[in-house]
């Protein structure tokens, strides 16, 4: 796919991630492939939308991305830093400041005993602003990294940082407690935002919230992004809110992608039935049927044979069963894994969403 | 929503309760009215802090130590539950009206087998002394609920059991005893997409059977939309807007239902900005005497500050109604 995408800020290319688990303490420790060979490229300023049920692997590539997990084997390219199975101190300095996460649960990221300055200020004083900091004339680029987060410079920043995400400059001296989680998840954005990176990497970061909040949330972020020319991983559950937000949606299932492509394609022209019972289940307007999935999603540590999905899959037949369908390309941005990818292609009309709301 | 309904297996008049807070009293329920016949299904729908739990709480008699139902009335197929003793409600609870929690791994004893479980149901509400009839009888409900080999799983303890798993056995315990009415709360929301439509119908299919009436409290208007017949809209412990689903979709009268709908993210629309509703809901008891959606509000004149507008009908059958002083136009 990287030669497909001009740009590509970060490549990610067949990477892999085992773990060992153990069923109890005296069994023989087995497999369980979280990640199971996945490659994608996000474009400077994208927005990538992961989407999949619990244990599709989407949190465990966003480990793998940020440098909380190294890979069992394949790489990650950002910005021509490149980042394998082998860790290099050098390079991974410079990703825990290029990347930032946002996570779900506005109220577990934040130190309740902490003000909210602290909280955003201490990115700062852990990774010496001074020397990372664009500001040129800025007395914190001066001289020693100041040491509390209450002189001037520190105070400068963490306002702007609020105002950037629309809270008050006089919530720096609250507390957590204080805050709704709407209000606690700007906090982490400003966090996130405090040190200047280039991606965060947003791992369902309004599921926590209601509804109206939600939409708040997911604006701001698109209001920072386009602000600072950010480039978003996106995780999320519901692909109504990856594809608000996403320029490219890969669907993940069992470690590994069943559909992935520009949004327009994954969202509109769907091909994977996985693709489809997401979008039947998500929207009411859909026109797909809501009602063929059956079963429950396999272990991981049991994947099916063939195609990981074919167990729960509407149109699997024996050939499913046996052999594993390939990531093949459809289209100038669209890529399926299912052997009759270009079957529905061509005879599922309904598959065209846009269509059939106009019509 | 006629007064005397036959086919009426609920009706909530004027339900109000509060909580007991370091602060005083606060008002959590207020005012809630709503009638449910048999076979029917009821959305309740609200935000975090809305009042929707409470109201399922304040129905069953079940709100915790700190709070109380302090007016209005609630008929249970025509009994007022208010005058039932304690001994009587535990019998109609888990009875004659069942419920079902976000996370079952909560309501489940993770100690005991499933089959012992469910079978305790019939040992409690049915009277049944054999523990063998009991094991049978739980291995039946568990076949009801479509969980595979039932036999062999109802030997196998909660942690051994996907959630999917585990919410169909909390509804197999709701089951057993063929209650006239479900409340259901958040069922599916700590489930799977795709697990969360197989509960959905699983609830169908029991409904259809029995015709038993459900409460389906929820933040998710998707699920509203595909599985409820009325909606009931609530915001800071009162309900903004109720009737049939159909008509509250395609014509939201008041503005906090239409901003829930241009929020809540669409798959078919394009990048067209989501519409936000600025600011956020007040804290319990944090609200003066006017509409409480008022400061979030674009349409808010003096009148929606001075005082609560009354539900009031904005259709000719009455069923449609509103608490708006400026309610919008169908479109």
């Amino acid at each position: 796919m990287s030669s497909e995408l001009k740009n590509a800020y970060i490549e990610v290319s067949n990477l892999k991630k085992d773990y060992q688990v153990r069923r109890h303490f005296l069994a023989r420790p087995a497999t369980l492939a979280a990640v199971a060979g996945v490659s994608f490229t996000i474009e400077q300023g994208g927005t990538f939308g992961l989407v999949g049920e619990s244990g599709s692997g989407k949190s465990t590539i966003a480990k793998l991305i940020m440098g909380a997990e190294r890979p069992t084997s394949g790489q990650v390219v950002i910005d021509g830093h490149r980042f394998g199975a082998q860790a290099s101190a050098s390079e991974d300095a410079w990703r825990y400041r290029a990347l930032q996460p946002v996570l779900q649960d506005p109220y577990g990221a934040l130190n309740p005993r902490m003000k909210i300055g602290n909280i955003i200020a201490e990115p700062l004083r852990i990774q010496r602003w001074k020397q990372w900091s664009r500001h040129a004339g800025n007395p914190a680029t001066e001289g020693s990294a100041p040491a509390l987060a209450n002189s001037d410079a520190y105070a400068r920043r963490v306002a702007e940082l609020l105002e950037l995400v629309g809270l008050r400059a006089d919530y720096a001296g609250r507390l957590p407690n204080e805050l709704s989680g709407g209000q606690r998840q700007r906090v982490a954005i400003a966090r996130a935002l405090a040190l200047e990176p280039r991606i965060l990497v947003l791992d369902e970061p309004v599921s926590a919230l209601d509804v109206s909040i939600q939409a708040q949330v997911l604006n701001l972020l698109k209001d920072v992004q386009a602000e600072l020319n950010l480039t978003y991983l996106l995780i999320s559950h519901d692909l109504a809110v990856v594809a608000y937000m996403s320029t490219q949606i890969g669907v993940l299932y069992l470690g590994q992608f069943m559909e992935i492509g520009s949004k327009e394609q994954v969202v509109n022209r769907p091909v994977h039935p996985y693709t489809q019972a997401l979008i039947a289940v998500s929207d009411p307007d859909s026109g797909l049927d809501d009602d063929v999935v059956t079963g429950e999603i396999p272990s991981p540590l049991n994947p099916p044979s063939g195609c990981p999905f074919h167990p729960r899959c509407p149109r699997a037949d024996s050939r499913c069963a046996e052999s594993k369908p390939l990531l093949r390309q459809l289209g100038p941005a669209h890529w399926a894994a299912c052997h009759y990818a270009e079957a529905i292609a061509q005879t599922d009309e309904s598959t065209d969403i846009v269509s059939a709301i106009a019509a | 929503m006629g007064a005397a309904d036959i086919h009426e297996v609920l009706r909530v008049d004027g339900l109000t309760s509060d909580i007991a807070t370091p602060g005083g009293r606060v008002n959590v329920v207020d005012g809630i009215s709503f009638g449910l016949r048999a076979g029917a299904t009821l959305g309740l729908v609200g935000e975090s802090g809305s009042g929707k739990s409470m109201t399922c709480l304040s129905i069953l008699n079940l709100l915790p130590a700190f709070g109380r139902v302090t007016g209005g009335s609630v008929l249970f197929k025509g009994e007022d539950l208010a005058t039932k003793s304690a001994d009587e409600m535990r019998k109609i609870r888990g009875g004659q009206i069942g419920m079902i929690l976000q996370d079952p791994m909560t309501s489940l004893n993770p100690l005991y087998r499933i089959g012992d479980q469910i079978g305790e149901v019939f040992k409690y509400h049915h009277g049944e002394r054999s523990k063998r009839s009991r094991w049978q009888r739980a291995i039946d409900v568990m076949k009801r609920v479509h969980i595979p080999a039932p036999a062999q799983r109802a030997a196998a303890y909660p942690h051994q059991f996907s959630g999917g798993m585990r919410q169909r056995i909390s509804i197999a315990i709701n089951v057993a005893c063929q209650p006239d009415l479900l409340i259901a709360d958040e069922p599916t929301t700590a489930l799977d997409v795709t697990i969360r439509q197989q509960i959905l119908r699983l609830l169908k299919e029991i409904q259809r059977e029995r015709g038993t009436a459900i409460i389906l409290v929820t933040h998710d208007l998707h699920t509203v939309s595909k599985f409820c017949d009325e909606v009931a809209i609530m915001y800071a412990g009162r309900i903004v807007e109720q009737g049939p689903v159909a008509r509250i979709f395609a014509k939201p009268a008041h503005p906090y239902t239409r901003g829930l709908l241009d929020a809540t993210p669409k798959i078919g629309a394009g990048m067209a900005r989501l519409q936000e509703i600025p600011g956020q809901p007040p804290a319990a008891g944090q609200h003066g005497g006017g509409c409480r959606f008022a400061s979030r509000c674009g349409r808010a004149a003096a009148l929606c500050k001075e005082s609560y507008p009354p539900l009031a009908a904005t259709d000719g059958d009455g069923q449609h109604q509103v608490a708006c002083w400026y309610p919008l136009e169908a479109a």
